[in-house]
């Protein structure tokens, strides 16, 4: 995603032609593959789960299930996405927090505190905070750049559905760095629909 | 009349997936409206800093645990060959080829593929330790035949004690000569490799880096150093014929923790 076309498709030509060698049995193309994309990968890792010991761990487990799984992987999505999407599963997979909403740090949503009352939060913090859905959005398409259609395959989401929930947690982070005032505190209802602030509607 | 847009409805909006009534809310809805202005100019702000926020540096030895937990894995070759889709996966993303494949253990979900590799490790070891002379045979041509008496538990490997800091490189070039060095058992040592030196330890620190269902005892090793650190190189048949693997692991290296600073698969000297 930086530089010039042609160097990209040369580099996804090389990427294929290492996972095909690694799927072969090849163990040196599958570890000069990943180190191709190591930054990344531990980009990623890294703000999914917060501890650099456990992005670590979670990173080698999800380079084991690809090289694993490197003579089925099929070419809908680039290398470096279907990688990236291993470790998403390695870090927010079974036993992690990924089905267990109720298990982030600290509350990613809006309802804390009167008037825009969130505690602030480095950024960093906050993304660790958001729901696991949310976070692995917004890792993948935010932090990590990957393109939407991957994004929507690497979390198995119908098409949009990973932007959807990038939005969602982008609103939640905005709040939660104090770049939004809160506007989910529920407006009173006063009455017959008088709400306070804004005057409410027509 | 609708009720006001909560921030997950706003952010839909902007993803372009709230449904009609939300649009038909926020045309009649001054309030949702100016909310909405603000959240498109906040979000903007937060994808920015999310897009420059550096990680931490990646650590030094990560790639080194890369190589070593993939070259420590059985290899699966495909009967398809490679590249080829499976054939439940027509309605699956292919990010998820993984399910197919042996998962880890639920029950005992080890902290890293390292840590059930040395599991793994230690049950093979545990019950080969009466036949260590045996398989040793498979290794170079040394003299083996004094692990089966007395505490079969030492390995008899080619030892050396060079010193070398290998970070700077070298370790091809000193490959033969390792190869070559005089078979002996662990033997008490001072200095920074002291535990290293003790039969226990190595032991220990061999099954973390042994792969599962492969060689029972190294090549060779070197009493070396990396980076400035004490370290042992520990050499390791490879799954591709005519390789090595080499391991640089520091001085407390052992069990669940092999430590490795540097990876490498070098050619196996000839003769």
């Amino acid at each position: 995603m930086t530089g010039p076309g042609d160097d990209d498709s040369r580099d996804a030509a090389d990427d294929r032609a290492l996972l095909r060698a690694a799927g072969e049995g090849n163990a040196d193309a599958f570890g000069h593959l990943v180190a191709r994309h190591c930054d990344l990968l531990w980009l990623i890792a890294v703000r999914l789960v917060g501890d650099p010991a456990r992005a670590a761990d979670c990173l080698l487990a999800g380079a084991v299930a690809a090289y694993r799984s490197s003579p089925r992987a099929r070419g809908e999505i680039s290398v470096r996405s279907w990688l990236a999407g291993q470790v998403v599963d390695s870090c927010l997979g079974p036993g992690s927090d990924r089905l267990d909403p109720a298990a982030t740090v600290g509350d990613g949503s809006p309802q804390a505190g009167p008037d825009g009352g969130l505690p602030r939060r480095t950024l960093e913090a906050a993304v660790l905070a958001l729901p696991a859905d949310l976070r692995a959005a917004v890792v993948l398409l935010d932090v990590a750049g990957l393109p939407a259609d991957d994004a929507d395959r690497v979390l198995r989401l119908p098409p949009g559905a990973a932007e959807q929930r990038c939005r969602r947690g982008r609103a939640r982070l905005a709040l939660a760095v104090g770049r939004l005032r809160n506007p989910a505190d529920p407006p009173p209802v006063l009455g017959d629909g008088q709400t306070e602030g804004t005057g409410g509607a027509p | 009349m609708t009720s006001h847009l909560d921030l997950d409805r706003l952010a839909d909006l902007l993803a372009g997936q709230a449904p009609e009534s939300d649009s038909r809310h926020l045309s009649a809805c001054p309030g949702c409206s100016a909310r909405l202005d603000e959240l498109v100019s906040a979000e903007v702000e937060v994808a920015a800093l999310l897009a420059t926020l550096a990680p931490p540096p990646v650590p030094a030895t990560l790639t080194a645990r890369l190589q070593a937990a993939v070259v420590a894995q059985p290899r699966q070759v495909n009967p398809r060959g490679p590249a080829e889709p499976a054939p439940d996966s027509s309605d699956r993303p292919a990010g998820s080829p993984g399910r197919t494949v042996t998962p880890f253990p639920d029950a005992d979900r080890p902290r890293s593929p390292l840590v059930l590799a040395a599991a793994a490790v230690v049950v093979v070891a545990a019950a080969a330790v009466a036949t260590v002379a045996l398989r040793s045979a498979a290794g170079p041509s040394t003299s083996t035949t004094s692990a089966a008496s007395g505490t079969a538990a030492a390995p008899v490997v080619p030892t050396s004690s060079t010193g070398t800091d290998y970070a700077g490189g070298g370790l091809a070039a000193a490959l033969p000569a390792l190869l070559r060095a005089p078979a002996r058992a662990a033997s008490p040592a001072p200095g920074p490799l002291a535990g290293l030196h003790t039969a226990a330890q190595l032991r220990s620190c061999l099954s973390a880096v042994l792969p599962p269902g492969g060689a029972a005892q190294p090549l060779a090793l070197d009493y070396a150093a990396y980076a400035g650190q004490p370290a042992l190189v520990v050499v390791l048949p490879a799954s591709t014929a005519g390789k090595v693997d080499v391991f640089v692991v520091g001085a407390g290296c052992r069990t669940g923790d092999d430590q490795t600073l540097f990876f490498t698969r070098l050619d196996r000297p000839s003769g």
